[in-house]
């Protein structure tokens, strides 16, 4: 390998090169988590419910989906469905677009985890909304939609929120099974330059992956400032006392203690 | 679906072997991170601007970044800059022959650790209430003594359950060490599938291996838990 | 002259908490400061062993002088090596059984050897009465026992002066008596003792000095029954009619 010297412009004209694929990315990562939350509240339920395979079922499918890399699963999806529909129903899908490949992949993944966010807010709700919903009228069903749910969201929201930006990190394992998305298009511009300029090219897309991120988050910020009611969210004002006491806790030993006794 | 069944069983042995690997490569990774991680974690309480500054800066882009792009920048970068800095001081050495990948590993998965072990740290740190420090101050205790004998264990203990979260999904993120050439499990089972194409088995067996770590990993941290958490058995 | 304390000024956001407080201790005394909430009491007793940084003034301790609004962190650490303090929450290190909590002080903080520290920790625990309990953690015990640990782990590491801040407010009423006959019993074996308390009875049982503390200054002082039975300052008329159980001024020693 030479010693070449790394060039910022290259990084910056790659970019609008790069920034169609996002749209594969995107594509792949957006349908994940639609169809994945819709798996992991199903899931939810299972895991709630009182019969007993049920559950444990849920429980052990999560257990397993939080153990395995998405690499691997990536990999036993990519190769092993298709064989799997073959010996089934005698179908052949192995030319289907690598994309569904790795949604139903990352469908499997997100559902799992999101389980856990939807399963633990919803027990989160105290149970006394729930009584108190039944006793002024409602049948549990109501209460269930109209009280616990919304409640059980705002509670979910950060935690969710965590969960889709992981989801669009690991959706960048989709190149490996030949998927030309960002990174996918980001490695074929490497190759096609003989393997040069491959710390740009990844650069460009760490930049492009960190600016989503930021976005996402700042974005779920928002949502939950406008619909917490003082539940969970902190007031700017706490925000600050308690970074106030965390410096001073350590930089004098000092609790913040305002005029009291 | 016919499966290799012999294939699958042969095969779960050799990929067994690479646990070592798998294992070597997360522990020296997390044992590096901690106390760099504490240290900057240290720096975001004391809230410095630039230190302070850095280290979210730091964070941020390593929890927003996915760690393939890491490991494929590192890889790229620091066989590079080895080569460079060597060549500049005139020693004889081939970075590339010599140098064994999983040392450019551990520097990956290290530099990822850092970033998420220190917001835990951080968030433990804090969550320990002020009136322990104040209390070991007024008895005549040093800050540092303070720190070292009643809030650092308690911070442990709060943040164990993270710190396990941290430790399952490195071992995740290790399965991606084969792209740079480190035999672990994923790597072992990737070349034995291509020998004669048994590639769903192969994955099978690494997925296995891969419950199986993760199982080991959750009893021991669990069993670490209950041990270091005696002063909290019957609290509220 | 054990301690004296002079023009002590504290400033919170722009309000004056302290506005020039001077307290003279004598070896032995029982020193009680009462006031409303918001008075500065809790505030000056924490600037005594800084925990708090007075904004003026000067203190004289045994043979160290010392300027309130700048002293160095050896002369902090020497005079929390003469001082112990009590917190209305206990804070018990959360992490050590009773007898480590009392011994960290003596082991890690005055390098005294472990054998001859554990001796002292449990003479301490017995002192306040808690000698089945050495080995049990924070959260076995209740607030009452969290509290006498709390004294037992001042009163280990020798002090010249104890001080307690509002050391019952945080206890459920049937475990306030507990603690406070630990307290009488320290004051009775000749322990300088400061205590900001609400203990009325207590203060007049034990106090050798009751100090009325309104505003950030200290508007009467004296001896406990000039304070209880003829107090001077409409203040202290106006506050001891809030707080005393017979709901106006002690005509006896005693209220019943």
């Amino acid at each position: 390998m030479n010693y070449r010297p790394f060039d910022p412009s290259f990084l910056l004209q790659s970019i609008p090169a790069l920034l169609p694929y996002l749209q594969i990315t995107l594509f792949v990562g957006i349908s994940s988590i639609v169809f994945g939350s819709i798996f992991g509240i199903l899931l939810a339920k299972a895991k709630l419910s009182s019969i007993g395979p049920l559950r444990w079922l849920a429980q052990g499918y999560t257990y397993v989906m939080r153990c395995t890399p998405s690499i691997v699963l990536l990999f036993i999806v990519f190769y092993g469905l298709p064989k799997l529909v073959d010996g089934l129903f005698n179908y052949q899908i192995d030319d289907w677009d690598r994309s569904v490949f790795a949604i139903i992949t990352f469908v499997l993944l997100f559902g799992a985890y999101v389980s856990e966010v939807f399963r633990s807010a919803y027990l989160a709700v105290p149970r006394g909304q729930y009584e108190a919903a039944v006793s002024i009228g409602l049948t549990p069903l109501q209460a269930v939609i109209q009280v616990v749910i919304p409640q059980a969201m705002i509670i979910a929201l950060p935690n969710f929120g965590n969960s889709v930006i992981n989801l669009l990190k690991e959706g960048a394992l989709a190149y490996t099974i030949g998927l030309i998305d960002l990174i996918g298009k980001g490695n074929l511009i490497i190759s096609q330059n003989f393997g040069a300029y491959a710390i740009e090219i990844y650069l460009a897309c760490m930049f492009i992956y960190w600016v989503m991120a930021l976005l996402i988050e700042k974005v779920f910020f928002i949502i939950e400032k406008r619909l917490d009611k003082g539940q969970t969210l902190k007031t700017v004002q706490t925000v600050k006392q308690d970074k106030k006491r965390a410096r001073l806790f350590l930089i004098k030993g000092v609790k913040f203690h305002g005029p009291g006794s | 679906m016919d499966l290799d069944l012999d294939f699958m069983y042969e095969t779960f042995f050799k990929i067994l072997g690479g646990i070592s690997t798998t294992l070597e490569l997360t522990i020296l990774s997390l044992l590096l991170a901690a106390p760099i991680a504490f240290y900057m974690a240290v720096l975001r309480l004391n809230d410095a601007k630039i230190s302070s500054g850095a280290v979210r800066v730091y964070v941020s882009f390593v929890r927003g970044t996915p760690i393939i792009l890491q490991i494929l920048l590192l890889y790229s970068l620091l066989p590079s800059v080895l080569n460079t800095i060597v060549q500049t001081l005139g020693i004889n050495f081939n970075v590339f022959d010599a140098i064994d990948p999983f040392f450019y590993a551990v520097v990956v998965f290290s530099l990822n650790t850092i970033a998420l072990l220190s917001e835990v740290f951080r968030s433990a740190l804090i969550s320990i209430s002020k009136g322990q420090l104040e209390a070991g101050l007024s008895i005549g205790l040093t800050r540092f003594q303070v720190y070292i004998h009643v809030i650092i264990p308690q911070a442990m203990v709060v943040a164990l359950p993270n710190i396990c979260n941290i430790t399952v999904n490195l071992i995740k993120g290790t399965s991606l060490a084969f792209l740079m050439t480190v035999k672990d499990v994923l790597a072992i089972g990737k070349i034995a599938a291509s020998f004669g194409y048994n590639y769903i088995e192969a994955y099978i067996d690494v997925f296995f291996v891969y419950i199986i770590l993760c199982t080991i990993i959750q009893v021991l941290y669990t069993a670490a838990e209950s041990k270091i958490s005696t002063f909290r058995a019957m609290h509220v | 002259m054990l301690m004296q304390i002079k023009n002590v000024r504290k400033q919170f956001n722009g309000v004056d908490v302290l506005k020039n407080v001077n307290v003279d201790v004598q070896k032995g005394d029982v020193i009680v400061i009462l006031g409303p909430s918001g008075s500065g009491k809790t505030t000056f007793l924490r600037c005594l062993n800084f925990l708090e940084q007075a904004d003026e003034g000067t203190m004289q301790f045994d043979t160290l002088h010392l300027d309130l609004s700048h002293t160095s962190s050896s002369d902090i650490a020497k005079v929390r090596k003469k001082t112990a303090f009590v917190f209305q929450n206990y804070n018990l290190f959360a992490n050590k059984t009773a007898l480590e909590n009392v011994t960290l002080g003596l082991t890690a903080g005055r390098h005294v050897g472990k054998s001859e520290a554990l001796a002292i920790g449990r003479q301490a625990l017995d002192k306040v009465g808690l000698s089945d309990r050495y080995d049990y953690y924070p959260a076995q015990l209740s607030g009452g026992q969290q509290q006498r640990v709390g004294i037992a782990r001042a009163i280990a590491v020798k002090p010249d002066v104890i001080l307690f801040d509002e050391p019952t407010s945080a206890l459920d009423p049937e475990l306030i008596g507990e603690v406070l006959r630990v307290m009488k019993k320290l004051a009775e074996e000749g322990t300088t003792m400061i205590v900001v308390t609400h203990e009325m009875k207590f203060a007049q049982d034990v106090a050798t000095h009751v100090i009325f503390m309104d505003g950030g200054v200290i508007v009467e002082e004296g001896a406990a029954e000039d304070i209880f039975v003829h107090p001077k300052h409409d203040r202290t008329k106006m506050f001891l009619k809030r707080i005393l159980p017979c709901g106006g001024i002690c005509e006896e020693y005693e209220c019943r």
